[in-house]
């Protein structure tokens, strides 16, 4: 059974010598003119609960202890006491005693403490003259579910990313099948074609076939021993590999106009973010509010004409632009995790032509550089993750500066390793060979990574639908929780506001959760025969 | 029960009514909201891989 309030008696607190109400478990509702006790019958119930007054707190001047008794009383006669039924239950909070409740109360006591039970007039006004997003805010801090906003947020950040990485799978395995291609010289559309392709290249060479893909290491081993001696085979092989893996430009140009486009859509972001964080939006909300409700032909602050429909028009087409923020950002989270890929994947291979390059003494100092450049990408794809908020711009001339280096470096290792190759002095039958094999250990490199990025593209897909479940699970929930909640009090709000205003056109009060929006509420009523009006447009200063 | 709890409640009740979301998921995070700390996206990641793998594991079974 739940727990209501039966009587509530309030001594010296306040403004309030002596009162006693008799509630019977039911609804309060308080009215009167200015100075008749109304706040102080709210401030005595938060007293009662919480032992503070939470409008005395943060002032300079102000305290419970100066400002909680009535002035003709002393601290000491302060007294507030509820009785609760069922039970009959009476309990009391003096300034230097309080009551501990029973513990059939405890859950009652656990959410009363946090004070969301008080609602009042300040917070209902800020509620009607919010944005829709705010109002969402405003009602969620008074029914104490922030923490909800605040999980339901990182749950959309996971999707995003998640949904952005599966992109960046799908573009790698793309962009793989498609270098294959080039590589043999032959169209190629997925791996199992592999084997068909590298055997008519061998039979054109009268080389001996391979069997299966699995085998192709070893038969490019025979080969390079059937024409070399074994002491310069592994040093021949490493070398040869440190060609073709540099013969081209790692970082490529559409990696720089990748980031470049993202980078152009954080601009427009931190813009917007910008202008809104200046209070346009509220400028322009009030604006359009006071040339709609005064029906002005005149700029109030230009005193030129304007053409107030059209004007109107424009005005609600850039609110609109400034609510699509959290899009956008949600946007740019999914091209950052792209982008994020496609840089790892070049650290990857830099990393593997480190590797490599070490045990050659003649390419020490090629190595040094690239181990600097390596760190400096390192830091550039930190910078490309947006974890939390959306704050600076990518520093596109340090990343450009930084593939010009690391594209130079590569030429100098290509080149130093080509003239290495030269000097080991080749027939011209080893060449062909060793032709061949680089061919050979090029196609099944790419060949690993397009397996490797296909078991990812498996594993992320499957993260990002149960990341999608999840998110839309929760989202779902709140939303339609949120709207029960509404369903439940916008009858009561229009009875509250007839009894205020019985004599005025409006009513049909609705509140809804926006859908496709994570955290917004719209508010309408009927104004003057006008269906689905925003009460802010019936806002000033006046009421 | 406040309206957050009510919230959770009903969301992982709707997880397991789905059926597309592993148990171990759902247990993890439920772990993460009777736990004190935020439920961040890093966490809420690794729920969704725990119960991924396991899954994977159960394939492998």
């Amino acid at each position: 059974m739940s727990v209501r309030i039966k009587k509530i008696n309030i001594q010296a607190f306040r403004g309030i010598p002596d009162l006693e109400l008799e509630i019977g478990g039911k609804s309060l509702l308080l009215k009167g003119e200015n100075g008749t006790g109304k706040s102080s019958i709210v401030d005595a119930i938060e007293y009662f609960f919480t032992g503070r007054v939470s409008h005395l707190e943060g002032v300079q001047g102000l305290s419970l202890q100066r400002h909680g008794f009535h002035t003709r009383f002393r601290p000491s006669d302060v007294e507030v006491k509820i009785t609760f039924d069922p039970g009959n239950i009476c309990l009391g909070r003096k300034f230097d005693s309080v009551s501990s409740p029973p513990a059939a109360l405890n859950d009652y006591f656990h959410v009363t403490q946090k004070g969301t039970f008080i609602l009042r007039r300040f917070q209902i006004l800020e509620f009607i003259n919010s944005k829709p997003a705010e109002r969402f805010r405003a009602i969620g801090s008074i029914l104490g579910i922030e923490l909800l906003d605040d999980v339901e947020l990182e749950m959309m950040r996971l999707r995003d990313e998640l949904q952005g990485t599966v992109s960046s799978k799908k573009q790698q395995i793309s962009m793989l099948v498609s270098e294959l291609s080039n590589t043999l010289c032959r169209e190629v559309k997925e791996v199992s074609q592999i084997l068909q392709v590298l055997n008519e290249i061998l039979k054109e060479a009268d080389l001996p076939l391979i069997k299966s893909l699995e085998k192709v290491d070893e038969h490019a081993e025979k080969m390079l021993k059937a024409v070399r001696k074994p002491e310069t085979l592994d040093k021949t092989r490493v070398i040869n590999e440190l060609v073709e893996s540099t013969k081209t430009p790692i970082v490529s140009e559409e990696i720089i106009n990748g980031l470049n486009n993202l980078n152009v859509k954080i601009g427009y972001f931190l813009r917007d973010k910008a202008r809104r964080e200046l209070s346009i939006f509220e400028l322009l909300r009030i604006g359009m509010g006071v040339i709609d409700r005064e029906g002005l032909n005149v700029c109030p602050l230009c005193e030129q004409d304007i053409d107030r429909k059209k004007l109107l028009e424009r005005v609600s087409k850039r609110l609109d632009t400034l609510r699509n923020l959290s899009e956008k950002a949600s946007e740019i989270r999914r091209i950052s995790a792209e982008q994020r890929g496609h840089l790892e994947q070049i650290l990857e291979r830099l990393k593997t032509t480190s590797a490599k390059i070490e045990q050659f003494a003649e390419l020490a100092e090629e190595k040094k550089v690239l181990s600097d450049k390596l760190v400096s990408l390192r830091n550039i794809v930190s910078k490309i993750t947006f974890d939390k908020d959306i704050d600076n711009e990518l520093p596109i001339q340090d990343i450009e500066k930084l593939r010009t280096e690391i594209n130079g470096i590569c030429e100098a290792i290509c080149k130093k390793c080509s003239k290495l190759l030269s000097d080991i002095g080749l027939t011209d039958e080893e060449k062909k060979v060793l032709e061949i094999v680089r061919l050979i250990e090029r196609v099944r490199g790419i060949a690993k990574n397009i397996s490797i990025a296909e078991i990812e593209l498996v594993k992320y897909e499957k993260y990002y639908e149960l990341a999608e479940s999840v998110f839309t699970a929760f989202s779902g929930t709140k939303k339609s929780k949120i709207q029960q909640i509404y369903n439940d009090i916008q009858g009561d709000i229009q009875k509250f506001y007839d009894m205020l205003h019985p004599n005025e056109a409006h009513g049909n009060i609705k509140l809804a959760v926006v859908l496709g929006r994570r955290a917004s509420t719209e508010m309408t009523i009927e104004s003057f025969g006008r269906q689905g009006e925003d009460p802010r447009a019936g806002v000033n200063p006046r009421n | 029960m406040g309206i957050q709890e009510e919230i959770f409640e009903e969301f992982f009740v709707k997880l397991i009514e789905s059926g597309k979301v592993p148990q171990i998921t759902i247990s993890e995070l439920k772990k993460l909201y009777e736990g004190k700390g935020a439920i961040s996206q890093d966490k809420v990641f690794d729920a969704i891989k725990k119960g991924f793998e396991n899954v994977g594991e159960n394939k492998k079974d």
